[in-house]
């Protein structure tokens, strides 16, 4: 089973080759073929020239996927969004890839009787309603365009894949939505509903069939009940010539488990030290895209950084503890460094005696061929070593590092140190926030004075107190499995401000390095300021709950389970009788319903890399949310 | 057909929707004759197919030119296709100037057509980049036949050469062979007069070159006396010749010959790196772009943001024209009042 993410881009490349399958098992065969033995096998696909049509739904899937040169390649030579003013370009066909929206629909036919393109190859993210696409056939037929229409697809492809392992459906506000108690059934329907339809799209796209386990009563619950009807549905309205190709015997389904943010609130506050956290914390990573703000003589500069899939650098790093990360940069500059004066003492002459007619030649192209991944990998350091120095500078302003060995040794403290911190004027109050909820959610009984005056410091440090409210009600009806989370966690803080030399060196070494990369040499005061913190190693719950789950261990024995490919006489309810589900699962689809966030999806990563043998675990979320973003959400959901 | 696939529901549906409003289908199918391919894309077309052909030939030599054993060797085969692909590559090299000439040339006329256009510009583009991809490709199999060739001939000369000693004996038995030297001229290279080898000592008797005949080594290729160093792409050319009653002579000329060789392949190779800075610049452009770069929303915004400015002062000059009006009533009434009074 390939990954969600390539399989998402074979979809892609499949429907800008007019949905000719052939064409991508060609291009994979030839890809494959340059790896063994140079050469490539010709082509044989004519490839036809043709312009891409998007909506903002598909220009997100499409950028996560291909890059411009990528889509030249398949043919697409002109891109354009679908609300822009198109000028006809007349005998070239048109790929539209949109969501089924009334008002897409209206566009296109509008498109149509202008006349604009040769012919029209209509993909719609997800199902296209039958009534919409009478629409659409009437409008063609008023304007007399209908044959012009080549194809209309169903991609099932409404989700975001941000990296091999993680999507993303792109929502805003979930969790607020699906708890408020002022949201209308009618709102939670349509959430619920536009999750399935995702999910269903996800499971599609895969070709497989999971068995579905999700906790029992809540969001989750009845998102899992629809998605299980909406499966079968499917296989029984289309017998034969379904989306799901039948697994071989012997081959392991995928368990999708769904999960419910309540389960969990504290892991979605925590400060985190791991590298792709800290830049989705930090730096508001957005759809693989980081914006950073920068000064420069008095300008405002923004800077786009995109983080690529091969990433090296990223891949490599994006769960390591940050101070590595920053240790890393320097040695991956220098190896670059290296190379480079390899490359030009091997290319270039230092003296005559080096004139050799035979290799001079030689090591030239050498050297040319080197050259454009040696300016690749220059880019990418100069990248990471932006952000690198941008999370430093955040992280001594806001002494996260502090907050951060708190929090993992956050069911030992007492009132006296949380309190010192809440009134410590240095540090910010969104910080401190954030820091008394994960104490409020890790520790079960808080004395009724304590409380009191945590209250009146959180008051005086100018937090607003919805959020608490709000989780005051949580807490006092659901049962939190937080406060496991943090047994065990002894030694967090390890003294690590003894290792203040590791970035001591670290500073030096960066110092030298940082001409070259083109960042200020001001760093090694940022630096001199953040301590080596090493992350103990801990499973967050919903890890917990996955482990459980794909190891077949009895603690998630009272988790709902469906499976959709049973025949429905069985009964639902019968099969969730342990004895059958009791073998373990290789991979797995991790869902939460209503926002997640890196850390857990470093977590489940970690988790999934640790055992004998590899387990395959996908992580996915309603929206890919920050902690501010969602401190946010529970603020509204408190101030009601 | 997969579920996915919904374009046969989709015009049953428009054609029942047509019966019903009793258009008849068959005007739809007039309609569509209509879209008459421009030049352009016919062109374009033409061009892509020629450029596919060329890969498949290009892939059948590098087959060819991969064999690496001396007696499955058929240089003919090769040399054909070589000249062949050549042909085809300045033939589609051509072809691209011109349509990108009339491209040019097409721009005045339409300056409203900016999509096109780039729609156009991004079409040349690809089939440069893929022409300069086959032909970079077609080099770097020359590459590999002249290694091939080179290993052959070392290992030939293993053979057809002992140490210098036995040389009078082993003449006697190439004497057939020695006698004509049958140049091959490296196929891919342009044709041109060649040059006798220079520095040739006056002591060689034989005429060596029959020169610019294309005669193919027909009789015992493999083994003859006259080895073909295949050239570069830039063409190239070299003879080397071996002679067996002149050993010294036949050193010399060799180590001559080796000289002229790796100064040629040199310079070929200086070419050829060349051209890839070439490619690199070109590909330098969209390297890493994604598509949401939001070039496209800001034109958008700026557009708008200009349409809104229009209005404004749309508005303020009805402003100051209703003002100007209101005055005038207002001096209008006061000339009045003061009439009256």
């Amino acid at each position: 089973m390939a990954s969600l993410r390539q399989a998402q881009k074979d979809a892609v490349i499949a429907m800008l080759n007019f949905n000719n399958k052939d064409a991508v098992i060609q291009k994979k065969s030839a890809g494959l073929d340059v790896a063994i033995d140079g050469p490539k096998v010709p082509q044989l696909v004519e490839t036809v020239w043709k312009v891409l049509v998007y909506d903002k739904a598909g220009q997100d899937i499409i950028s996560q996927l291909l890059k411009v040169n990528e889509l030249r390649e398949n043919g697409v030579t002109v891109h354009m969004p679908l609300y822009t003013d198109r000028q006809p370009i007349p005998d070239v066909p048109a790929v539209y890839f949109v969501q089924p929206t009334p008002e897409n629909v209206k566009r296109i036919a509008d498109d149509l009787a202008k006349n604009l393109y040769e012919s029209y190859y209509l993909n719609f993210t997800s199902h296209l309603p039958r009534a919409l696409l009478e629409d659409l056939a009437a409008a063609t037929v008023a304007s007399n365009t209908s044959v012009q229409v080549s194809q209309v697809y169903d991609q099932y492809l409404n989700f975001i894949s941000l990296e091999d392992r993680l999507f993303s459906l792109n929502f805003d506000q979930t969790y607020r939505l699906l708890n408020d108690a002022g949201s209308t059934d009618r709102v939670i329907d349509d959430v619920t509903e536009r999750v399935v339809g995702s999910l269903f799209s996800v499971v599609a796209t895969l070709g497989v069939i999971p068995i579905i386990r999700c906790p029992r009563g809540n969001a989750a619950a009845s998102i899992a009940t629809k998605l299980d009807q909406r499966i079968r549905d499917h296989i029984m309205n289309s017998r034969n010539n379904n989306l799901f190709s039948e697994p071989a015997t012997g081959a392991t389904r995928p368990v999708l488990i769904l999960l419910d943010r309540n389960l969990d609130l504290a892991s979605m506050l925590n400060h985190t030290w791991t590298y792709s956290t800290l830049v989705h914390d930090l730096l508001d990573l957005k759809l693989n895209r980081v914006v950073i703000e920068t000064e420069d003589k008095g300008r405002k500069i923004k800077k786009q950084f995109d983080i690529d899939a091969n990433d090296f650098f990223w891949n490599k790093n994006s769960g390591n503890p940050f101070p590595q990360v920053a240790d890393d940069v320097n040695s991956e500059i220098t190896r670059y460094k290296k190379d480079v004066d390899e490359v030009t003492k091997s290319s270039g002459l230092t003296s005559l005696e080096d004139v050799d007619p035979n290799s001079n030649a030689e090591t030239l192209k050498y050297a040319l061929t080197a050259l454009p991944e040696l300016t690749d990998r220059k880019r990418t350091l100069d990248m990471h070593m932006n952000l690198a120095t941008t999370l430093f500078q955040i992280i001594n302003e806001r002494k996260l590092d502090a907050f951060f060995a708190l929090e993992e040794a956050i069911g030992k403290q007492n009132k006296t140190t949380v309190l010192e911190l809440l009134r410590d004027a240095e540090k910010s109050a969104e910080d401190k926030h954030r820091f008394f909820l994960v104490f409020y959610l890790s520790n079960d009984e808080i004395p009724k004075d304590d409380m009191a005056a945590y209250e009146v410091a959180l008051a005086a440090a100018g937090v607003p107190n919805g959020a608490l409210n709000y989780l005051k009600s949580v807490k006092s009806f659901i049962k939190m499995a937080a406060a496991s989370t943090v047994a065990g966690t002894a030694g967090g803080q390890k003294d690590a401000m003894g290792s203040g030399d590791l970035f001591g060196s670290f500073r030096n070494k960066i110092a030298g390095t940082l001409d070259g990369a083109g960042v200020g040499s001001s760093l090694d005061s940022f630096i001199s300021g953040v301590r080596n913190l090493l992350p103990t190693r801990k499973d967050l719950p919903s890890t917990r709950i996955v482990e459980s789950i794909m190891e077949g261990t009895s603690d998630a024995d009272d988790y709902l389970s469906f499976d959709p490919k049973a025949s429905r006489t069985l009964g639902k309810q019968q099969q969730t009788s342990p004895s059958k589900l009791v073998k373990g699962h290789q991979s797995a689809i991790v869902f939460v319903v209503g926002g997640g966030n890196y850390l857990e999806y470093q977590n489940l990563q970690d988790y999934a890399a640790r055992g004998a043998q590899k387990k395959r675990v996908t992580y996915g979320s309603t929206e890919i949310v920050t902690a501010k973003g969602f401190l946010e959400q529970l603020e509204v959901l408190g101030s009601r | 057909m997969t579920i996915r696939d919904r374009t046969t529901e989709f015009h049953a549906c428009a054609e029942s929707l047509s019966q019903r409003n009793n258009v008849a289908s068959s005007a739809l199918l007039g309609q569509h004759s209509q879209h008459a391919k421009s030049e352009f894309t016919k062109a374009a077309s033409q061009i892509a197919r020629e450029i596919n052909s060329t890969m498949a030939k290009l892939h059948s030599l590098t087959q060819l030119a991969k064999k690496k054993t001396l007696f499955d060797d058929r240089p003919t085969e090769i040399n054909d296709l070589t000249l062949a692909i050549k042909a085809d590559i300045t033939k589609i090299n051509r072809q691209i100037a011109l349509l990108q000439q009339h491209q040019r040339s097409q721009q005045p006329q339409q300056p409203a057509a900016k999509q096109i256009q780039e729609h156009s510009t991004n079409v040349i583009t690809s089939l440069q980049t893929k022409l300069a991809s086959t032909s970079s490709e077609f080099k770097s199999i020359l590459e590999l036949r002249t290694q091939n060739m080179k290993d052959q001939k070392s290992r030939r000369d293993q053979y057809t050469a002992p140490p210098t000693a036995s040389a009078s004996s082993s003449a006697a038995g190439y004497s057939l062979q020695g006698q004509q030297p049958t140049p091959q001229q490296s196929p891919f290279s342009i044709p041109q007069p060649q040059q006798p080898m220079f520095g040739l000592p006056p002591s060689t008797s034989s005429p060596l070159f029959s020169d610019g005949l294309r005669n193919r080594s027909t009789a015992g290729s493999s083994d003859s006396a006259v080895i073909d160093m295949g050239g570069m792409g830039g063409g190239s050319q070299q003879q080397l010749l071996m002679q067996s009653n002149n050993t010294a002579t036949l050193e010399y000329i060799e180590s001559r010959g080796q000289a002229i060789e790796s100064i040629e392949s040199t310079i070929a190779e200086l070419g050829q790196i060349y051209s890839q800075f070439t490619q690199i610049l070109s590909q330098q452009r969209e390297m890493v772009q994604r598509i949401d770069v939001n070039v496209m929303d800001t034109e958008m915004n700026v557009v708008s943001a200009h349409n809104e400015l229009a209005k404004f002062l749309e508005r303020l000059q009805g402003n100051r024209w209703l003002m100007i009006q209101v005055f005038g009533i207002l001096v209008v009434f006061f000339m009045l009042f003061v009439i009256i009074s």
